[in-house]
């Protein structure tokens, strides 16, 4: 049993495939998704997304965008999508640092919180690299 | 009669030919960045029809939610926003869409609340004539992205919740094909609900709840909007200043066809003019 899932940033079409799986960082928690699921709208944050699909998992850093579930026709729009393989790790570690030191001399507005999603999306990119990295 | 005019003519050539030497770089400039603006542009278009997919399914689904961004209010004041270009040259293309809100303006009278402005060109022609510029963004941008997408339609938000304004309309121009483009009035906040009879509705599950949901949703989808706006409207500049051009070039061409045929009778005339005065000389000589 499959579905049809679409991934989409601004700047490409990531997924466009019949996947068996998908499991995405919502809003409250994460999600995974099997075909024939009931329609379903949520807000996604930065983490990690997993999909199956010909039985082969497939990992991605997610941040930021929604779901769309519909009659097994599944659309995610996210600000921006990496597969594990295209992460750069390195670039990852320093841009935490940054937004660590930036998070500790305690800017305010939304310098803060431009600091506080950089800051989230590395350590999702690290953690994704990690673990494919691992196996 | 004589040389004095066929040099003045000879310059002239000259100088023409070197402007369409200009007027041709110019238009392999703009064709150069309008490919590269199309390819980003059409990257960009699928992600756009599925969030505006998704807000229709969405917004149709929800009642009862309240939000400044969705719902009309009571207040008059418009709030106008205008993207032309940074640069000129390109055409009718910046006059187009000021033009349009110029109309706009005059109809509206005094429930016009201020401008504001994406483009140097707008900026320069509405301060120049007193109009109500609120904020303007000159020079902000080569390509449209989401950062600078966001940025704007963040201000716009934040005027309709200051109440500055109560709707906001855009003016930018559509990019249609190479050759026509759409200066265009859109509303844009309140987002404009299509009639929902007739459609189906998803009946979705919200997780967590729809007002929670639609609270952070409007904004962002704004902001795609925003960027599409964008893009079609650059992509319009650079096909308009490529159009532009290509006519500028194409004139100068036949300028220089019509000069070098003029140098060339005035040429003659004076050859001829010459023969006839030796042999007539010659002849009184014989004589």
């Amino acid at each position: 049993m499959a579905f049809h899932l679409r991934i989409l940033t601004p700047e490409r079409i990531v997924v466009d495939k019949e996947v068996e799986y998908l499991n995405v960082p919502g809003i409250e928690g994460f999600i995974g998704f099997l075909s024939n699921h009931s329609p379903f709208f949520t807000e996604l944050k930065s983490g990690e997304c997993v999909i199956r699909s010909d039985g082969k998992y497939c990992y991605y850093a997610l941040h930021e965008g929604y779901i769309s579930v519909y009659k097994n026709d599944v659309v995610v729009v996210a600000e921006a999508v990496e597969h594990a393989d295209e992460i750069d790790v390195e670039r990852a570690m320093r841009e935490k640092a940054k937004a660590e030191k930036l998070l500790a001399a305690k800017v305010k507005g939304p310098s803060a919180r431009r600091a506080q999603a950089t800051l989230q999306k590395a350590i999702t990119r690290i953690k994704v690299a990690r673990r494919v990295s691992s196996r | 009669m004589g040389r004095g005019k066929t040099r003045a003519l000879k310059k002239k050539i000259t100088s023409i030919t070197a402007t369409s030497h200009i007027t041709r770089a110019m238009e392999m400039v703009a064709r150069a960045k309008f490919n590269k603006i199309q390819k980003y542009a059409f990257a960009f278009r699928p992600y756009a029809e599925r969030y505006e997919e998704m807000a229709k399914n969405v917004l149709s689904d929800i009642s009862g939610v309240e939000d400044v961004l969705l719902n009309p209010t009571k207040g008059k004041k418009v709030g106008i926003f205008l993207i032309t270009g940074d640069m000129g040259l390109c055409g009718s293309y910046n006059t187009n869409v000021v033009q349009l809100v110029e109309d706009q303006i005059s109809r509206l009278r005094q429930s016009f609340a201020g401008l504001v402005i994406v483009g140097a060109k707008g900026d320069l022609y509405f301060k120049y004539h007193r109009t109500r510029v609120l904020k303007s963004y000159v020079k902000e941008y080569d390509y449209p992205n989401m950062n600078i997408a966001h940025t704007i339609s963040e201000e716009l938000i934040d005027k309709m919740k200051k109440g500055t304004f109560d709707k906001v309309v855009a003016v930018y121009t559509k990019f249609k094909s190479m050759l026509v483009n759409l200066p265009k009035v859109e509303q844009f906040i309140p987002i404009p609900l299509k009639e929902k009879k007739g459609m189906k509705t998803w009946e979705y599950e919200f997780e967590p709840s729809s007002a929670e949901l639609i609270k952070n949703f409007l904004p962002r989808y704004l902001a795609v909007k925003m960027c599409s706006m964008l893009f079609e409207a650059k992509m319009s500049e650079f096909a308009a200043r490529q159009t532009a051009m290509r006519n500028a070039t194409d004139n100068a061409m036949k300028m220089i066809k019509d000069l070098t045929l003029r140098f060339n009778k005035e040429r003659q005339a004076y050859i001829t003019q010459e023969i006839i005065e030796i042999t007539t000389s010659a002849e009184a000589i014989n004589k």
